[in-house]
């Protein structure tokens, strides 16, 4: 190594010193010196070379180099000291032989034409010196031509190369091998000047070739943009030895990083400029920063806080916790973390272990790099937050975190309203412009019978309304469209095609626009409220033609009673058998008068009768009786009656005729015969029952049927036949109170009747009466009247009314019955003559109705004069001033018109009760 | 591997505090005077205030060349910042002279 070491050095030392003399003798060759320094014995002298040849001979044997003058035809002329101490050959000998004698066999040729081409310019080779001799020396000779002034001679140089010669092949070598490497390189090498100056390049480039470049100037070539700071980093890179980089554009516009390292020897500072073609790279990166630049401006911007964590797994794998690793500014914005207190922490020291953030969710993001997008409530932050999770790589995993608190909250809020909605119990509906149904509430899903799926898209008007007249009524559009409301009543159908009848309220929604979106409509379903209404309608009119029954049934009260009387007192006198029959003919007519009055007077008062445990099967037999003796032999007649029947509390005469009403009916409605059912059952309705029957009660009934086989009701008046005075008979076979009267007195019982009817084939009323709450089974016969024989024993009875007929017949009766009367025709004359005969006045009788001082008043001024005094008051109306009369504590109420043994009768209970305690009833 | 081998030799330290320079010349030849000229300007614009130059005139002193061997005037010679140095020629391209004497182009600069 050592060897190689100083041979180096010195090849170096001796390369300089070639370079030093080549210099040298350059710049005497180019004027840059004009003096040479020449040493000889008697020191040095300095000779300007203004003078004549005489300083370049002393300078030429001054030379380390042998140096030599030829002619053109290679002799020597002139030779210095070193070449002939080269040669071998004495100096003074040299002169005149041929160059080409120095050399070495076999290299004279070479020389020789070498020679022939430097007369022309200059050449060099390298040569052997010594010929014929065994200590030959390898030269280098340089040969030059000389001007004419110069004798047109060949100036010859030969430098000794024995030292460099093993060197210098090494060195070839591995130039060589560098060569390779500097051509085959992809990259642009280049050797400059520390000036720019090219002066090797690897191949071509800039438009140019290899050889182009070299001798031109790397700013320039490269880009005139870049040329100063190009040139002062080249300067610099040779001067300080420190490599350079640069990105450089060249005039093709492509990029080139040059690497500029120094380079070269110890006298000549060079560069090498390593060039790369890095446009390309430079796009992508260009590319890559631009959509880096455009992500980073939009992490900063996001709303969405962003996080990218690190999954931390224990040793079975399972994720127990994850690291912030880093965080987006809007991170602190969704959670109120600033980053600064999030990042490099681990998310349970931030929440603590058992409350680390949708750490699931994350785990399995990370574990299967599946994205998933989550919703949840975090209870430490108190949020609900959207995650969307996502795993950029294993082991981490990133989350784009959106608080949707707000969101929910009004999510929340809609629901609830929905389910607000769906509570109404109006149908809420929602329809577009073009009536598609939008929106269909859970009342609307209960009324029309359609699920909200069924019934959304489907067009309202085929939905809601019957096929013979689709859609809103007109006006209800028009009215929307002009006053964005309506409201009114609409006919619906739903979904089993039953009837609804529907209050609706409907509103036009606009958008913001202006423009009609949809019409909302509220409906209530008011079916069941119109039947009540119409039934109500119907009993208020009933109520209202009962109250003027009443007023004529009053009337006619007072028309009956005198003549009921009068034929009481006409009966008991003697008479021809023909005037007796007349009497008696008088006193059924005016009695059946009283019945219908009576009857009249229940129905419009929906008067209450005598009440009593009865068995139905006794009214039904007398009906039968009356049935089988009257009714035509064509209709036949069936009755079917179990023993088994409850009782029914109830008033017979008045169950009588409902039944009488009702089989008349059925016996008109078959002219031409038929069959008669009248049949008998036990039911036991259910509260369901009770709740669809208005006016029924959820207890046992006793079912009456009368069926018939008979022409059956016409359609059109079925709703018609409980009507007072409709009738569909002819005028003088009718009064149109039958079945009134009958309803009326079954609902006075607390009962209904029911009527199912065929047209052609016949009908059915099924009269239901609640059961008594008496033992069911009992069957108690209501007992016949008593016949009055008792008589008055002469007490003073003090008789009040204003109706002279009933106070003259009254009167009669009771003096013909043993009593004595006194009959007032006012309240006032009555109170005049208590005043006189209180103490004979046994009972006194009072009307209630009469004008200026009625029934009641004068009762209570005849108190006012004797408290005990005994009362019987009388009037048609039975339940008129029904309370009235129990604060009058009277005794007895008698019901006009009454019959003399009636009278009679209660005369008597009140006269008894004398003994009794009066002040206690 | 030649660049490393530069990037290795020892050069002068960057910022040499001072430099010295002894110039030959011969007389007032014109070579001599450019040389004297062009070194005077070149040490004032780039080392100004850290410089020395001994100028040697051998018309007058012929011995002293054979200390730094001078053989062709001029000649400068950089004693200071070692190495030895030595520029033959007037000095007039001062591009060259600059490297050769291995003034940094930064040296210029220095005076801020």
């Amino acid at each position: 190594m050592n060897g190689r070491e100083s041979t180096d050095r010195e090849l170096r030392e001796a390369e300089a010193r070639l370079r030093e003399a080549e210099d040298t003798l350059r710049a005497i060759r180019t004027g840059e010196v004009d003096a040479v320094v020449v040493g000889g014995s008697e020191g040095n002298r300095v000779y300007s070379l203004t003078g004549a040849d005489h300083p370049y001979r002393v300078f030429v044997e001054q030379m380390t180099d042998g140096a030599a003058v030829l002619d053109r035809s290679g002799r020597i002329t002139y030779a210095n000291r070193r070449l002939s101490a080269m040669a071998g050959v004495a100096s003074q000998r040299l002169v005149g032989t041929l160059a080409t004698e120095l050399v070495a066999e076999g290299e004279g040729e070479g020389l020789r034409s070498l020679i022939a081409r430097a007369s022309e310019g200059f050449g060099y080779g390298e040569f052997t010196l010594g010929a014929g001799r065994s200590d030959q020396l390898p030269v280098y000779v340089a040969l030059t031509a000389l001007s004419r002034e110069e004798g047109f001679g060949i100036a010859m140089v030969v430098t000794d190369l024995s030292e460099v010669k093993m060197a210098e092949r090494s060195l070839r070598t591995s130039e060589e091998r560098f060569r390779s490497i500097f051509f085959n390189s992809p990259d642009l090498i280049l050797t400059c000047t520390a000036g720019g100056g090219i002066t090797l390049a690897s191949r071509p480039a800039f438009g140019c070739a290899a050889g182009e470049l070299v001798g031109r100037m790397l700013p320039e070539v490269v880009c005139s943009e870049y040329a100063v700071d190009l040139r002062s980093r080249l300067r610099r890179v040779a001067e300080l030895g420190a490599a350079e980089e640069i990105d450089v554009r060249a005039p093709d516009d492509r990029w080139w990083e040059l690497r500029i390292l120094p380079f070269g020897g110890e006298t000549e500072q060079g560069v090498l400029v390593i060039a790369s073609d890095v446009t390309e790279k430079r796009r992508s990166a260009a590319a890559l920063r631009e959509s880096e630049d455009k992500y980073r401006s939009l992490f900063r911007a996001m709303n969405e806080g962003f996080a990218l964590h690190r999954m931390i797994r224990d040793t079975h794998g399972r994720a127990v916790d994850f690291e912030y690793l880093e965080v987006s500014p809007s991170f602190e914005r969704v959670t109120g973390l600033p980053p600064s207190a999030v990042e490099g922490r681990l998310a349970s020291e931030l929440f603590g272990a058992e409350q680390i953030p949708f750490l699931a969710t994350y785990a399995r993001v990370e574990e299967t790099g599946l994205p998933e997008i989550t919703t949840g409530f975090f209870s430490p932050l108190s949020r609900f937050y959207r995650i969307s999770a996502f795993s950029p790589r294993k082991g981490l995993v990133a989350g784009v975190i959106a608080d949707v608190s707000g969101e929910r909250a009004a999510e929340e809020r809609i629901r609830e309203q929905a389910r607000l909605l769906d509570l109404a119990s109006d149908a809420i509906i929602v329809r577009d412009m073009r009536s598609r149904i939008r929106y269909w509430n859970a009342s609307a899903e209960r009324k029309y019978g359609w699920t909200a799926s069924e019934a959304i898209g489907q067009d309202a008007n085929d939905l809601l309304y019957p096929s013979e007249h689709r859609g809103e009524p007109a006006a209800a559009i028009e009215a929307l469209l002009q006053s964005g409301e309506w409201s009114g009543e609409l006919h619906h159908v739903s979904r089993s095609g039953a009837r609804l009848v529907v209050e609706s309220r409907m509103t036009l929604i606009r958008d913001e626009e202006g423009t009609p979106r949809s019409i909302l409509s509220v409906n209530t379903d008011v079916t069941e409220k119109r039947t009540y209404e119409e039934q109500l309608l119907r009993a208020q009119r009933l109520e209202g033609l009962g109250a003027l029954a009443g007023g004529i049934a009053h009337d006619l009260n007072n028309v009956l009673t005198p003549i009921l009387a009068g034929v009481e007192i006409l009966r008991s006198g003697e008479r021809d058998e023909t005037t007796q029959t007349l009497v008696d003919f008088i006193r059924s007519s005016a009695e059946r008068g009283a019945a219908i009055v009576q009857q009249v007077l229940n129905f419009a008062r929906g008067a209450k009768g005598e009440r009593i445990d009865l068995q139905l099967r006794h009214v039904v037999k007398e009906i039968e009786m009356i049935v089988r003796e009257t009714f035509p032999k064509s209709v036949e007649l069936q009755v079917s009656l179990p023993s088994s029947l409850w009782l029914v509390r109830g008033d017979p005469t008045g169950l009588q005729q409902v039944l009488m009403n009702i089989v008349i009916n059925a016996r008109d409605a078959m002219p031409d015969g038929g069959r008669l059912t009248l049949r008998g059952e036990n039911i036991d309705f259910g509260g369901a029952f009770a709740r669809e029957h208005p006016g029924t009660r959820p207890v046992p009934y006793v079912k009456l049927t009368i069926e018939d086989t008979g022409t059956g009701i016409p359609a059109g008046v079925r709703d018609k036949i409980f009507d007072p005075f409709f009738t569909t008979k002819p005028p003088d076979k009718g009064s149109g109170l039958g079945l009134s009267i009958s309803q009326s007195i079954v609902k006075g019982h607390g009962g209904f009747i029911e009527v199912a009817s065929v047209e052609g084939k016949g009908s059915r009323f099924s009269i239901f009466l609640p059961a008594s709450e008496e033992s069911p089974w009992a069957d108690r016969d209501h007992g016949g009247e008593g016949e009055p024989d008792a008589r008055g024993k002469g007490e003073l009875i003090l008789l009040v009314d204003d109706e002279p007929a009933i106070r003259e017949v009254t009167r009669r009766i009771l003096a013909s019955s043993g009593y004595r009367v006194i009959a007032c025709a006012s309240g006032s004359e009555a109170l005049e003559v208590y005043g006189r005969e209180r103490d004979s006045v046994a009972v006194s009788i009072v009307d209630m109705v009469m004008p200026i001082m009625d029934g009641a008043a004068t009762i209570r001024a005849i108190r006012a004069l004797n408290p005990a005094a005994r009362i019987i008051s009388a009037s048609g109306l039975m339940t008129e001033g029904a309370e009235e009369l129990a604060q009058l504590r009277v005794d007895a109420f008698l019901l006009k018109p009454y019959t003399s043994s009636a009278l009679i009768q209660m005369l008597l209970d009140v006269v008894d009760r004398r003994e009794g305690s009066t002040l206690e009833r | 591997m030649a660049a490393q081998h530069a990037q290795r030799a020892p050069g002068p330290p960057p910022r040499a505090s001072r430099w010295a320079f002894r110039l030959y010349v011969a007389g007032q030849s014109p070579r001599s005077s450019a040389a004297v000229r062009n070194l005077t300007a070149l040490c004032e614009q780039h080392l100004s205030g850290r410089y020395s130059i001994q100028v040697i005139d051998l018309l007058k002193e012929p011995e002293l060349a054979t200390k730094d061997q001078i053989v062709a005037v001029p000649t400068l010679v950089r004693r200071l910042p070692p190495p030895l140095r030595r520029i033959i020629g007037d000095l007039s391209d001062t591009e060259k002279v600059l490297v050769g004497l291995e003034i940094q182009g930064g040296e210029k600069g220095e005076n801020r």
